[in-house]
């Protein structure tokens, strides 16, 4: 029992590429440089490298559990897992892209805070956030994807601006290359996990990717995304870390902000105010997408109206948000966030693949024993 | 229903507009822009800060007046922050967004300036390109001056600190100084400023052990140090000839490259070999260019000259245990396992050698 979208729901297959690059680049951009530095010096590069190798191969996998199953996430759990715990785990995978959405939301209206409005309180920021991403979401898929293109076009001046710490570049920082145990190199990796998280969307995204008659050329796409995911992270890293040296990156919250206090154009004394409001577009499809997510599941489970789902979701991320909305707190949760991306991302994915691969070899057998 | 929605949809997007009014508005007007500030000691446990900020006032009739440098100075004590007290002076509330330059008088610097640092580096307002500076003498006393070139003074020293950056001088801000404090291997260095009658000068480079001021190097060897310490393109030296006559040389472009050998001779100890590549012209000279001084034995002078200067520079880094040429950087970038502490003890009597090659390109349209 294939599950079918209809066509006007549907997106073209290039369209998957800005949702899987959209919804990795979020708020880990900001901050990822500190934490891989901490752990493996300035080797960390190839830190980046080496996660961003392990997530093609889970997007490898879940493109292969996606073709076989012909649906969605809902649909391979409850084919693999029956119907109760299989709705079990799907509503567990909802609950984990709302605790998403929490991040990224509390991330940035901290960010605000900290940077441009101290004033604002939580509830001023967070109440237009949702405001906005509602109104995304409430337009389906098709108009996520919309804002996923424009958050990818918007980000363009952002990424640009990291020429302007080049005049400062100390290139000898880098060297001696190699200067950390591969343990050191692959704990960085993990702590990267905060950046990729959010690729399981893939999941539920790819039925309403339009299939082409002729050939399927779905994939194609989400590799690209991931490759141009790990690009960027791999450029930023390095443009940071030819600029600041490690014990100086370690004093700063937010180091790509910081990157960009550098940048003094002569019609605009401070950059990173610009930065941080264009950041607004990098964030939202990151909240329309994990909502969507969420939202998604549940109305696959319990067949109910998903904006109505989606308006009570979102007045609830805002309220538990609310527990979260200082540095402290939110430094523990996004610990614990990204603990959970690491196990969903390399455990339990590659699991499910695995699982999949037994319990076909099984259904096989059981069919010739009949 | 679905129209409905958009309508509530739209219901709610104006709403969101009264929301416009609750970060609190800094109009220009309305604010006073600080642009220097400097910080002196007072007594035993008291710190005089001092900010100027430009007043624009427009006369009566057509004409734009000149801005004029409103100073103002509290006494507080140590630890505590000026801006807050200096709130009860001032007519307008305090920004401190535009921030050109902030001062720190030299006995200030030698007992650390790290706390004053990090009240910049901390407030998201204020730039990363804020230039520092130390004073020899009262901060205080450069920033009430009246000076001939221009009325304010934070704008006079930025753009005096912007030029050098590009002419003889390396480059000094905020950036550099957290860069060069954090990093290993390496100490800050800032320029140190001066009052002289209408004018500020800046008379060398302030060289700092951890965040502590400990010596200069005068400005006649700053071209030395700025060849050592970076690849630039503009500035220019003076060799004398004998004791009466000089030729000064243009610089188009100095290369500098590190190598260094990481374990030695004797296994152990890296060796570092700086080789400096200068490209120039002659400027000016008081004598004709023949004979003894000919292009190819000026050039050798010339290399020579800064060669020696250079190796007595490095050498009285080494004796004051400071390394603003970051040289235990370079090492560490050639070594494996580099260690701080290791470095720092072989540091003073460190195998440092250096090369300088000169060429002269022409000698200006006489001879």
């Amino acid at each position: 029992m294939a599950l079918e979208i209809q066509e006007n729901r549907q997106v073209s297959p290039y369209v998957l590429f800005f949702i899987i690059y959209g919804i990795q680049t979020g708020i880990g951009v900001i901050n990822y440089q500190r934490p891989i530095t901490n752990s493996a010096g300035y080797d960390a590069w190839l830190s980046i490298l080496i996660m961003g190798f392990i997530i093609f191969v889970v997007m490898w996998m879940l493109t292969k559990l996606l073709e076989e199953h012909q649906g969605d996430l809902i649909t391979i759990h409850h084919h693999l897992f029956g119907k109760w715990i299989g709705g079990f785990l799907s509503f567990l995978f909802s609950l984990y892209f709302l605790t998403m959405s929490i991040t990224v939301l509390n991330t940035y209206v901290l960010l605000v805070q900290v940077w441009m409005f101290p004033q604002m309180s939580y509830w001023e920021i967070a109440t237009l956030l949702s405001i906005v991403a509602y109104a995304y979401i409430s337009g389906g898929l098709r108009s996520i994807a919309g804002i996923a293109f424009l958050s990818s076009i918007y980000s363009i001046p952002l990424i640009l601006a990291l020429i302007a710490p080049l005049n400062y570049a100390h290139f000898d920082n880098l060297l001696p290359l190699v200067n950390h145990s591969v343990p050191a190199l692959i704990n960085a990796g993990k702590q990267m996990s905060l950046n990729y998280e959010g690729i399981s969307i893939l999941l539920l995204v790819y039925p309403f990717i339009k299939k082409t008659e002729s050939r399927d050329n779905r994939k194609q796409w989400v590799f690209y995304a991931t490759s141009m995911t790990t690009v960027v992270y791999l450029v930023v890293y390095l443009v940071t870390i030819v600029y600041f040296n490690p014990q100086e990156l370690d004093q700063y919250l937010w180091p790509t902000m910081s990157l960009w206090k550098i940048v003094d154009l002569p019609f605009m004394e401070r950059f990173e105010y610009i930065g941080i409001t264009i950041w607004i577009f990098v964030i939202l499809p990151n909240i329309c997408l994990t909502l969507w997510g969420a939202s998604r599941i549940i109305k696959r489970l319990f067949s109910l109206n998903q904006r109505i789902i989606v308006g009570c979701l979102i007045i609830f991320i805002v309220l538990f948000g609310y527990l979260l909305s200082n540095q402290v707190e939110l430094d523990i949760w996004n610990k614990y966030q990204s603990l959970l991306g690491l196990g969903v991302m390399l455990m339990y994915l590659p699991f499910l693949y695995f699982y999949n691969l037994v319990h076909r070899k099984m259904r096989k057998s059981h069919a010739k024993q009949r | 229903m679905q129209n409905n929605a958009k309508r509530l949809l739209i219901a709610l997007l104006l709403i969101s507009l009264c929301l416009t009014g609750c970060a609190k508005p800094r109009i220009v007007d309305d604010v006073h822009l600080v642009q220097a500030i400097g910080y002196d000691y007072y007594k035993e446990n008291y710190l005089l800060g001092t900010i100027t900020s430009p007043v624009y006032s427009q006369s009566a009739g057509s004409g734009i007046m000149p801005p004029k440098s409103d100073v103002m100075s509290v006494v507080v004590k140590k630890g505590t922050e000026v801006n807050a007290e200096l709130e009860s002076e001032s007519e307008y509330q305090l920004e401190p967004g535009k921030l050109l330059v902030s001062l720190y008088s030299n006995e200030i610097a030698a007992d650390g300036l790290f706390q004053y640092v990090d009240l910049l580096k901390r407030n998201p307002d204020i730039g990363i390109v804020t230039n520092l500076a130390i004073t020899e003498g009262s901060a205080k006393e450069i920033l009430e001056g009246q000076y001939a070139s221009d009325p304010l003074i934070s704008e006079y020293l930025s753009n005096m600190f912007k030029k050098h950056a590009t002419n003889n001088f390396p480059e000094t801000n905020l950036h550099t100084f957290l860069y060069q404090y954090a990093g290993k291997g390496m100490d800050p260095f800032l320029p140190l400023i001066k009052k002289e009658n209408e004018h500020v000068k800046i008379i060398g480079i302030a060289l700092f052990k951890g965040d502590k001021y400990i010596d200069y190097v005068p400005y006649s060897q700053a071209f030395v140090f700025n060849m050592l310490y970076q690849s630039f393109s503009k500035g220019n030296y003076a060799v004398p000839l004998n004791a009466s006559q000089y030729v000064s040389i243009e610089n188009i472009s100095s290369k500098v490259d590190y190598q260094v050998e990481p374990r030695g001779k004797d296994g152990r100890h890296p060796i570092v070999k700086i080789s400096v590549e200068e490209n120039g012209y002659v400027r000016e000279s008081a004598s004709v260019l023949k004979g003894k001084h000919s292009i190819p034995n000026l050039q050798k002078r010339l290399a020579k000259e800064l060669q020696k200067n250079g190796i007595t520079l490095i050498k009285n880094f080494k004796n004051l245990r400071t390394d603003p040429l970051q040289i235990g950087s370079h090492v560490r970038s050639f070594q494996r396992h580099w260690s701080e502490a290791a470095w720092m003890d072989y540091y003073p009597h460190a195998d440092i050698r250096l090369k300088v090659k000169v060429k002269l390109k022409h000698e200006g349209i006489t001879n």
